[in-house]
């Protein structure tokens, strides 16, 4: 009996069924390209991150802000100019999969300065991206109960991908919490619509 | 104590023989084990094809139930609850009897009990079993049925302890696991028995894998007194608690007719009633068929009468009692709800469930009726019908008109609801049936304890 | 049976398009949604046509929401620069219904509108909408739709029609024309020029809900074509007769607006209105009178010549006498005119008199020289010019019916009209047989397009350019919000294609005066804006006193029709539908399944009779009985079901027209039934009367089952429900006389004084510990009894907003409605003249809530805010919650009423809201999506939430404001002021539910002179 409840609780866990989904791309994009030597800012594609719910998926129109010049030889690309001439959009595959009663909103996170990498991790790092974290509702509580360990003081940047808490992170950032009146809400409505 | 012991004194002077007729050990033993052993009767395999085939049909109505939805009931938006929940509690009720009988009985040293506590135990189960499947299939979303259960989940939420429907779960599934090990352990003997006297080998082999390697040696005998003894106690307190907390899925909710502080103890009255009604109804027609009226005497029948006066009465005052209450609290919401059940719209349903449980029951004031086969026969059917409608009122006309005049509404039945209530009977039948033809359905242990040759002094001159 | 696949469950929770849709077919119907060439029309254009084309595409290829199979995500190509995916963008626009337009501001995710508000600067809307206005965008996303040009009922192409059009000879005396009437500058511009095109060829106008007698009674004595505009903000004393100006009425919500100004009691200064309604129909306006007083339809007359006499003698002598043989009312009547005259007088030009639309001219004309003596014109009374619109006109109509059964008509063009089911009963032979060709635009597979040569798809408001005039005179624009769904055309594009140039609606509207002459920044601005800001708009005619003596015919008219009127002693009285209005909204379900307000009836149309008239013929609701009327030596009958309603004239049946529109549907739903049309009443109905007098009734033996939500299995007919109903309304509906309040200011504390039950809620014991509520925001709701007419808006709005499924005819006989807003509606003294009273309950959001303590999974919760939340995925449908909530405000999903919505139809969805399972409770949740995204703004802009950030669906929609929402922390917020008043009471306090939902009691204000004659028994509800 005992062990029944743990097999599922266990093997049905998102911690165990999601985490290192690394599907395939129609074109092999590389984050690790861009965002890590590049050095690109996340929201140079993902544009709507800092207003809007969705972090959006760039319109091929701005790859091709570069592509139009560098990488015309790049048979990778061939899908990308294809979408360009024909207008048919790529379909990419998405990755980070919220079920859709949960309704997530990236802009109220990275304006309570809530670091990209706190969910989707070193992204600059990723030839291909894969989840890394549960992604799960008591995964989300955790940080919600005690959001001082990913919440980012002023200065520093909620996209930049390599930095670290200070030691004494934690107790600065509740005092910043209380002031600024982060409260991250833990009832039922607050994503259940 | 000492009472009840001088109690004991007279009884052993004026009682009848709890078995009548000259039988001793061997042919308790040959009369019980030879049901198990010979060909069940004609009457039986028809018996038993007719209940399975309403089992089936129960089977069908579930799987058209979680195709389409529980649209498929009689259900609209005051009325939530219908058949489902009036069969849980219905058979719940039934389910009290038994261990009431096994336990409690026990506990008094009724000495009675022994030829009727088996299949009253037996009983139980099964009834249990019926009533456990309907709040399974009364949800909207079965498949997720699992939240109830305390289980760890990545959601990090536990279900809802304020919920009387959690401690239901808790509270029947706890009773069906005692009763099932007491009604067990009772077994044990007897299923060595069958094992020794079988030339069968599989049946050997089955009997002896389920008697646990019984020798009857004073060591097991002592140890299997001591283990009934404690398992008889613990579930004493069962049989109090858990048409209580049954009871509180209404007590505890503010709708006029369900909110009230006397359900607990009348759901219980009326739960022991209809559980010996059922009783009743069972061992009358089982011991004319297997003739075994020499050891489920008159007597015990007439007992078990005595006892369902009792309760029956007890069920009456209950009525009674709501009604006062509920004009003498002034709140015109409660002593509307219980004029409605008199005279509104379901007051058909009223009037069957007080004939059935209050004014049938007075019949066994007399002793010649007591002890009237046919009379206790139709009662006890009388006093189930009355039961299973207590619940309907309760649950349907309380909530069919409550408390905005705008939203009330009549229920009425759809064909889905009466097929799962038969089918239910279907599957209670099924299991009863085999069991009469697996399980020695009389206790022979205990029977023979009561024999006058197992009393130490049988024999003695004097 | 509903085929529920397993991965089915998944889908039916999903949050926006790219996420739901995922069906092959959609994807076909998209590509072709969106024909090359179309999409080069204008700059503005192109930037709608895209949008809507991108976001549609988006939608199109998304899979479905959970781990396996693997979700796609499709981003634009080339994101157009005002959309970001995830904000919906807000347009205005305007819709026109009859003679009038409202503006309205349209919600748009990803180029797909889904929601429809009020424009709070347009002068016909004020920020609030009517029902149909809210239901209209189902219209847009309805399936049953015409798809493609019809040629014969097969499917064709426009080409071919414009080439026959070219080819065909034009003789004009052979070529008619039938519409409705229209207010667009840009149709009148494109009829003006096809009345010249073609001089002696046939226009009919016709409206079933016409106002050709207000307009034409008023040109008798003015010489002008005019509407008037009613400002019950500066009247105390409102006289309506047969004039339901609060529901089906043109301009139904400026009437709303201003009426409520007047009638909202805040302090026991506050004046309030008093309304007196006389009527041969139950009207939600006669639901608000102060004084309701029947009378049978034919009776308007009488009553308006009597109230003039008395008039004239209390004082206004300057009014002529009309010589009346012998009153026909009795005592109480008599009393009740001599009291209104005085009333009246009392408050010169602070009165109104309003007179029904359908009222015969001389009485309108009788009116308006009512209004003068009483020198209400020009004060409460404003009269509009409608030169500019094309105004119904009945004779037109009846010169193209003997046009037509003369057999010399080869060409008629049917502009939006469902010919057949109007007038079939006037032909004389089959139509195909007399009309050569039929040329039919509209928008369903009606009986009309099975007769037509040529069927064109006619474009939805929210997809075509055009313009409008509102009565007041505001010019607006109609623009669209998403490139047409079908191959269909706008009534303007149709309109130039008969005059042989084929112009997009775009460039027709550019040619018309008004516009061409602006320039293109105004012209921006107005489409941005929705209407024309300019004074010049404006169309009001100030009236000159004209001399009554000079108006001698209309006296004699009302004279000789009093002298020489005989009645039948059973009348019928036609009136216009609350659902279907005249027949236009037969496939809006929403429309169709709220119930009427009045009769609690849903998806059909009854015989409503009084209890007496059920008494004398013996029937019984339900019964079917068949009515027999002769027109012209012609019989004609029908049969309909009957109703009982108190409160309607004796001997008289009220027929509601517009039902039994005969549809062919391309999709069929499992839970709604396509044949529930209801019975069309048009053929008894002799054309341009209201009432008609030679009716014959006989009962048949079937009986027809209806679907009634409130009075389930004649409740009314059992002593003891009836009983105990009148014992427990004093405690529901709490109401006073407005005098009565004067001297008692907290008179709604007297009931639970009387049950011993403490003032405020706080000092009821509980035995649980309450939440900390100290932290605001704390979400609180008011309802203003007072002001609500019970119109429906809110409750279509709310489906509209949080996705509510439609559940079909036979889901409500069973009592399943799902409606979160449960517009109650009680009737009070005696059964004969009741009073009335409404009550819209949706969850109270108690703090001590009922239903979250008993669910076992938690899966109904209270948040820090105060609301009582509804966790849909976590439910499993006990349904506990719903048996112990008192209010019974939840509603369970007893089977998936979701899973056969076609795809189209889910574009109406909100993508905010989940959609519910089968086998989920569900019900109003303070629209949390809304306060959500509202704190998520205040947040990201580092800002606190402030008073009116979050505005719920029924309260914008409610054009009475009786609905105020906000944070009952602040205590300046409106919420907050409206539950400060003396008058606010809790529902069912003695339950210490502590409800967020309070009401504020009904106030009525009888005159003193008339109070004896309210009956003062307790409410009791007759059903």
């Amino acid at each position: 009996m005992g062990s029944v409840v743990f097999f599922f609780s266990y093997f049905g866990s998102p911690k165990f069924t999601d985490v290192g989904y690394r599907p395939d791309q129609p074109i092999d994009y590389s984050h690790k390209l861009h965002a890590g030597e590049l050095g690109m800012d996340c929201r140079y594609c993902h544009t709507s991150v800092e207003k809007s719910q969705e972090a959006i998926i760039p319109p091929t129109q701005t790859c091709m802000n570069c592509h139009k010049v560098v990488g015309l030889e790049n048979e990778k690309l061939d899908l990308l100019r294809e979408s360009w001439d024909s207008g048919k959009p790529i379909e990419w595959v998405r990755v980070h999969m919220l079920p859709d009663y949960a309704y997530f909103n990236h802009s109220v996170h990275v304006n309570a300065n809530v670091g990209c990498a706190s969910c989707h991790g070193r992204v600059d790092q990723m030839e291909k991206v894969m989840q890394i974290e549960p992604l799960s509702m008591s995964w989300c509580l955790d940080c919600h109960r005690n959001p001082q360990k990913h919440i980012r003081p002023d200065n520093i940047d909620v996209t930049q991908m390599d930095w670290l808490p200070s030691e004494n992170h934690e107790e600065i950032m509740s005092k910043f919490i209380d002031q600024h009146k982060i409260l991250p809400p833990e009832d039922c409505t607050a994503c259940h619509r | 104590m000492a009472d009840t012991a001088t109690d004991k004194q007279q009884n052993y002077i004026v009682e009848a023989p709890l078995v009548e007729g000259n039988h001793n050990f061997s042919t308790i033993t040959e009369k019980i084990s030879s049901i198990v052993e010979s060909k069940p009767p004609s009457g039986w395999l028809i018996a038993f094809l007719f209940s399975f085939s309403l089992f089936l049909m129960l089977n069908g109505a579930i799987a058209y139930l979680l195709w389409e939805g529980t649209g498929i009931w009689g259900l609209n938006n005051p009325v939530g609850w219908g058949f489902a929940i009036v069969n849980f509690v219905f058979w719940v009720g039934i389910g009290h009897a038994g261990t009431l009988i096994s336990a409690v009985l026990f506990l008094f040293r009724q000495k009675w009990r022994t030829a009727i506590n088996r299949f009253a135990e037996a009983m139980t189960i099964f009834a249990v079993i019926c009533a456990l499947l309907f709040p399974g299939i009364h949800v909207g979303r079965v498949w997720v049925a699992y939240f109830m259960f305390p289980i760890p989940n990545q959601m990090g939420v536990w279900p809802n302890f304020r919920s009387p429907l959690l401690w239901d779960i808790f509270a029947v599934g706890t009773y069906f696991l005692v009763s099932l090990l007491f009604w067990y352990v009772g077994l044990i003997p007897d299923l060595a028995t069958l094992r020794d006297r079988t030339t069968s080998k599989v049946k050997r082999f089955v009997y002896g894998i389920l008697s646990l390697g019984w020798r009857s040696s004073n060591r097991h005998w002592q140890n299997y007194e001591l283990a009934y003894l404690m398992l008889a106690g613990l579930s004493t307190p069962l049989v109090l608690s858990v048409h209580s907390i049954v009871s509180t899925d209404f007590a505890v909710s503010l709708l006029p007719g369900w909110h009230t502080t006397i359900f607990p103890p009348y759901f219980v009255a009326g739960a022991i009633f209809s559980g010996f009604a059922m009783v009743m109804t069972l061992a009358i027609p089982v011991r004319k068929i297997y003739g075994l009226e020499s050891i489920i005497t008159i007597g015990h029948l007439d007992k078990m009468a005595k006892i369902m006066l009792v309760t029956g009465s007890m069920v009456g005052y209950a009525y009674a009692m709501e009604f006062f209450i509920a004009w003498y609290s002034g709140n015109t919401f409660e002593s509307f709800a219980f004029v409605n059940r008199a005279v509104g719209p379901y007051a058909w349903a009223y009037w069957i469930m007080i004939s059935c449980n209050v004014i049938v029951p007075q019949l066994f004031w007399f002793k010649t009726l007591r002890t009237s086969i046919p009379v206790l026969f139709i009662a006890s059917i009388f006093a189930n019908i009355g039961m299973w409608f207590e619940r309907f009122v309760i649950v349907i006309s309380s909530l069919s008109r409550d408390y905005l005049p705008s939203s009330w509404d009549y229920y009425t039945p759809s064909i889905w609801d009466i097929l799962m209530l038969i089918g239910s009977f279907g599957l209670f039948f099924t299991l009863f049936l085999l069991f009469l033809r697996f399980i020695p359905m009389i206790a022979m242990s205990e029977v023979k304890g009561v024999l006058p040759e197992a009393d130490p002094h049988h024999g003695d001159v004097h | 049976m509903p085929q529920i696949k397993k991965n089915k469950i998944e889908k039916t929770y999903w949050r926006s398009l790219q996420d739901k849709m995922d069906s092959k077919e959609l994807e076909s119907f998209i590509v072709n949604e969106f024909p090359k060439g179309t999409v080069e029309v204008s700059e503005t254009m192109t930037r709608k046509k895209f949008l809507s084309l991108m976001g549609a595409s988006m939608a199109m290829a998304g899979l479905v929401g959970c781990r396996k199979p693997v979700q796609k995500i499709l981003p634009y190509v080339n994101a157009p620069e005002d959309i970001v995916p995830g904000i919906p963008n807000y347009y205005a626009t305007t819709m026109s219904m009859g003679l009038n337009s409202f503006g309205i501001i349209v919600e748009s995710h990803e180029g797909r509108p889904t929601h429809i508000e009020g424009n709070p600067n347009h002068a016909s809307s004020k920020g609030s909408i009517n029902s149909y206005v809210q239901a209209s965008i189902l219209d847009l996303y309805d399936p049953d739709r015409v798809k493609t040009p019809m040629y014969n009922s097969e499917s064709s192409n426009l080409t071919n029609f414009k080439n026959e059009l070219s080819s065909s000879p034009q003789d004009d005396t052979s070529i008619a024309v039938l519409s409705g009437s229209f207010n667009s500058p840009t149709t009148r511009r494109l009829y003006d020029k096809f009345r010249k095109k073609f001089p002696t060829s046939t226009w009919a106008t016709f409206d079933l809900k016409s106002q050709e007698n207000q307009i034409s009674g008023l040109n008798e004595v003015v010489k002008e074509d005019l509407l008037p505009i009613y400002h019950f903000n500066k009247s105390n004393v409102i006289l309506s007769i047969e004039s339901d100006f609060l529901g089906n009425h043109d301009n139904s919500i400026h009437n709303q607006k201003t009426f409520s100004e007047s009638r909202r009691v805040k302090t026991k200064e506050d004046k309030m209105n008093r309304l007196y309604c006389v009527e041969s129909i139950l009207t939600n306006t006669g639901m608000m009178a102060d004084h309701r007083y029947k009378i049978k339809p034919n009776q308007a007359y009488s009553f308006l010549a009597e109230l003039n006499n008395s008039l004239s003698q209390k004082g206004l002598y300057k009014l002529k006498k009309i010589n009346i043989k012998k009153s026909i009312f009795d005592k109480k009547y008599q009393k009740f005119i001599k009291v209104l005259a005085k009333d009246l007088i009392k408050n010169k030009s602070k009165s109104i008199i309003a007179i029904g639309d359908e009222l015969p001219r001389e009485l309108h004309s009788l009116a308006f020289i009512m209004n003068q003596e009483l020198n209400n014109n020009n004060t409460t009374i404003t009269y509009h010019s409608t030169n500019d619109f094309l105004k119904p006109s009945l004779a037109s109509t009846k010169e193209l019916i003997k046009k037509i059964n003369s057999g010399n008509l080869d060409s008629l063009y049917i502009l939006d009209i469902d010919f057949v089911h109007l007038f079939s009963h006037l032909l004389t032979d089959k139509i195909t047989n007399l009309v050569t060709n039929i040329y039919y635009l509209g928008s369903h597979r009606d009986l009309t397009s099975k007769i037509s040569r040529w069927m064109i798809p006619k474009s939805h408001y929210l997809e075509a350019w055009g313009d409008a005039t509102s009565i007041d005179g505001t010019m607006s624009i109609v623009q669209p919000l998403i490139s047409p769904l079908y191959k269909s055309i706008s009534t303007n594009e149709f309109i130039s294609l008969l005059l042989g140039d084929d112009v997009s609606d775009y460039d027709l509207l550019k040619e018309t005066e008004i516009w061409s002459s602006k320039s293109s920044s105004v012209f921006k601005k107005t489409i941005h804006d929705g209407y024309l800001k300019s004074k010049a708009s404006s169309n009001i005619v100030n009236i000159q006193k004209i001399s009554i003596k000079s108006q001698q015919n209309i006296y004699s008219k009302i004279e000789n029709y009093l002298s020489n009127e005989k009645i039948g002693n059973l009348i019928a009285r036609f009136t216009i539908s609350n659902q279907v209005y005249d027949g236009r909204y037969t496939n809006n379900y929403w429309l169709r399944e709220a119930p009427d307000s009045i009769t609690k009836i849903s998806w059909e149309n009854v015989a409503l009779i009084s209890i007496k008239t059920a008494k004398d013929n013996n029937l019984k609701n339900s019964n079917v009985i068949k009515l027999k009327s002769k027109i012209d030596m012609k019989e004609f009958e029908i049969e309909a079901p009957v109703w009982i309603l108190p409160g309607i004239p004796n001997d008289t049946i009220i027929l509601e027209m517009g039902y039994g529109r005969e549809l062919e549907r391309d999709v069929d739903r499992n839970y709604i039934d396509e044949d529930v049309l209801g019975v069309n009443v048009l053929p008894i109905k002799e054309i341009g009367n209201y009432y008609s007098t030679n009716i014959t009734l006989s009962k048949t033996q079937e009986t027809h089952k209806i679907a009634c939500t409130q009075d389930h299995h004649g409740l009314d007919f059992e002593k003891l429900a009836a009983d105990e109903i009148e014992g427990r309304l004093p405690e529901i509906i709490r109401e006073s006389n407005i005098e009565d309040y004067r001297l008692n200011d907290d008179f709604v504390l007297d009931y639970d004084r009387k049950k011993h039950i403490p003032d405020n809620d706080s000092d009821l014991p509980s035995m649980y510990p309450s939440h900390d509520y100290s932290e605001g925001p704390q979400w609180g709701m008011n309802i203003d009894l007072n002001v609500c007419s019970g119109c429906n808006a809110c409750s279509i709005a709310c489906q509209s907003e949080n996705n509510i499924p439609v559940v079909g005819k036979q889901q409500v006989m069973d009592g399943r409605e799902m409606s979160w807003i449960r517009m109650d509606r009680y009737f009070k003294g005696d059964i004969e003249n009741p009073e009335f009273a409404l009550q819209p309950v949706a969850c109270l959001h108690c703090e001590n809530a009922p239903c979250e303590q008993v669910c076992p999974v938690a899966a109904t919760t209270h948040d820090k805010e105060g609301l009582n939340g509804m966790t849909y995925n976590r439910c499993i449908g006990t349904r506990y919650c719903a048996n112990n909530c008192p209010y019974k405000v939840r509603r369970f999903n007893f089977y998936n009423y979701t899973y056969d919505t076609p795809d189209v139809v889910q574009m109406a969805n909100n993508p905010d809201v989940s959609i519910r399972f089968r086998g989920v409770m569900e019900k109003c949740t303070f629209c949390v999506q809304r306060i959500s995204e509202a704190k998520i703004t205040a947040k990201n802009e580092k800002r606190d939430l402030i008073d009116g950030d979050v505005k719920v669906a029924c309260q914008t929609a409610c054009a009475m404001d009786a609905i105020t929402f906000g944070d009952i922390i602040d205590k300046n917020s409106e919420v907050s002021q409206a539950k400060s008043l003396s008058h606010d009471y809790t529902l069912l306090k003695e339950l210490n539910t502590k409800p967020r939902t309070t009401y504020l009691a009904k106030f009525r204000n009888p005159h003193p002179d008339l109070v004896e004659d309210n009956n003062k028994k307790g409410i009791i509800e007759h059903h």
